[in-house]
């Protein structure tokens, strides 16, 4: 029959899983020493080939290597958001509880991430440009991406019933991610309108000794945000399940108390 | 189909009507923000000329998010909106219905309020044109894609106050396109790409956008 | 202009964001575990009350 080979498939079994809070919570929680680990090890390389090994820009002198924190930043801000649209649309549709929570976990990551980039850019600025913001079109649209997580986050919370909550939220996550490239694109021709020119904060070409460590800390991001979210999406389980047997037993394990 | 639409837009602007003082709450305030422009600023023409169709399109922005609130919530409250759901009519109709009873009541008035913002903003003359254009075009926009938004915050108790927050990142592009367009008339520039954009964006959201409100909605009733 | 202190501003900046990040979550567990064990005795002791 068809159902029970479905029951069989390991794939769809382990989807399946996933979707129960009690396993979830045992499963992911064995990969969060690991995936700290691998952040401590790129972070640690890719900083040290960064601010040690890569020589100093011909134009922008030492100042350049704020791109080492300031881009994957921004990468990471771009990326989580998408991510978390894609979640919050399976979890709309599907309604999953488990995406639901991980995306609602993905926000404050992300807008942390916006806030980096944004407080680095400007920092960047600074001796490069002279002041410390400057409405270029990468500022400018991460500053409007920070608004549309600190939207996501807002909304969030202000419902009373976590499940309502993250359906509304996931639904303005996915009209935010229509209207991303949009906004994106109208901020960077917005720029090139009332600048003339565009400001690359690179500069020219990359040399290779410089863009290794860049791609060894965006790779390095990508773990952090993994442990994080697993850690903050386990919790909220813990959280929302405060009268189910699973987290009881959880505790206690956690404890070694309260057996009786 | 085309009657159900019908008889909602008919049922939304009587209502409108009936409360006529309200319908000027949008208007004033549209006149106050913008008024408040020199006032903070200082009245030197050729810096209001400047800055007008920023000051006047932010106001619409403004002053449309403000109007917005009403659009679903009296419906809300008494119980009327998940009859409309639940009717069997295509919800995606009837929130395009409400829609465009809104912005009769409250994104018309903007257009035709533009000419008088123009003289007090010292907009060049030659640009009102397209000023009220990009108005015309773009303010079915910010109703449409605000939408949305009041239907996200429906249920919550100070759901204009996040409105705002929610709705005014989605609204930058129509904001950067408009002001483009008429300050490019005053610079001489070709502006017809822009309202070609507008036109776009308003096509895409009066197809796109009701789908998005009534799921919203949707979320919200439950 | 030296650049130093924009640069270790910077890195500080993320530093704090990241860990802040990192942390918070942390926090939320234990309190989540404290409320657990809470609601856990105050069930066995209605429970033990009741029987």
């Amino acid at each position: 029959m068809k159902t029970d080979k479905a029951r069989k498939n390991p794939l769809v079994m382990f989807i399946h899983k996933l979707g129960s809070p009690p396993w979830f919570y045992g499963f992911t929680g064995k990969f969060i020493p690991w995936l700290w680990a691998v952040f401590a090890v790129l972070t640690i390389w890719g900083l040290y080939l960064g601010l040690f090994k890569a020589p100093p820009d011909y134009l922008q002198g030492e100042s350049y290597r704020i791109m080492y924190i300031h881009v994957p930043a921004a990468w990471m801000s771009m990326m989580i958001y998408v991510l978390m649209a894609i979640m919050g649309f399976i979890a709309l549709i599907w309604r999953i509880r488990t995406m639901e929570i991980m995306a609602m976990n993905s926000a404050p990551i992300g807008a942390a991430f916006t806030l980096i980039a944004l407080a680095t850019g400007s920092l960047w600025g600074r001796p490069t440009w002279g002041t410390y913001w400057v409405w270029d079109a990468r500022l400018t649209s991460e500053l409007v991406l920070l608004f549309l997580y600190l939207g996501v986050i807002g909304l969030y919370k202000a419902m009373d019933e976590p499940r309502k909550a993250a359906r509304a939220a996931s639904l303005l996550a996915m009209v935010g991610l229509v209207n991303l490239p949009i906004i994106h694109f109208s901020v960077k021709w917005w720029n090139t309108l009332h600048q003339g020119s565009s400001i690359s904060l690179t500069g020219s070409k990359i040399d290779p000794s410089m863009l290794w460590p860049l791609l060894i800390m965006a790779v390095a991001m990508k773990f952090y945000y993994a442990a994080n979210l697993i850690t903050r999406s386990r919790v909220t389980l813990l959280e929302q399940d405060l009268r189910k047997s699973w987290t009881r037993t959880v505790a206690e394990d956690a404890t070694g108390e309260l057996k009786s | 189909m085309p009657a159900a639409f019908l008889a909602l837009l008919r049922r939304d602007l009587l209502l409108a009507f009936r409360r006529r003082t309200e319908l000027l709450f949008p208007v004033a305030f549209l006149l106050v923000v913008v008024s408040l422009f020199p006032l903070g600023i200082g009245p030197g023409p050729a810096l209001l000329a400047r800055i007008a169709p920023g000051v006047i399109w932010i106001a619409a922005l403004l002053a449309t998010v403000i109007s917005l609130d009403g659009l679903f919530r009296s419906d809300f409250e008494d119980g009327t909106l998940e009859q409309f759901i639940l009717s069997g009519h295509p919800l995606t109709l009837i929130v395009l219905a409400k829609i465009v009873a809104h912005w009769l009541v409250a994104g018309l008035p903007l257009v035709l309020l533009s000419p008088l913002l123009a003289i007090w903003m010292n907009l060049p003359m030659e640009s009102l044109g397209v000023m009220i254009l990009t108005l015309l075009l773009g303010t079915p926009i910010l109703s449409l894609i605000g939408s949305i938004g009041v239907g996200l915050t429906l249920s919550l108790k100070r759901g204009g106050q996040l409105l705002s927050l929610l709705v005014f990142p989605l609204y930058v592009p129509v904001l950067i396109v408009a002001t483009a367009a008429v300050m490019a008339v005053s610079d001489g520039l070709p502006y017809g790409a822009f309202l070609g954009l507008l036109t776009a964006g308003l096509v895409t959201c009066v197809t796109l956008a009701p789908f998005a409100s009534a799921a919203a909605l949707k979320i919200s009733v439950s | 202009m030296n650049h130093a202190p924009f640069i270790w501003g910077s890195y500080a900046i993320a530093t704090i964001v990241l860990l802040w990040t990192a942390v918070a979550p942390l926090i939320s567990k234990k309190t989540a575990f404290k409320n657990i064990r809470t609601f856990n005795r105050a069930r066995n002791q209605s429970r033990d009350a009741n029987s």
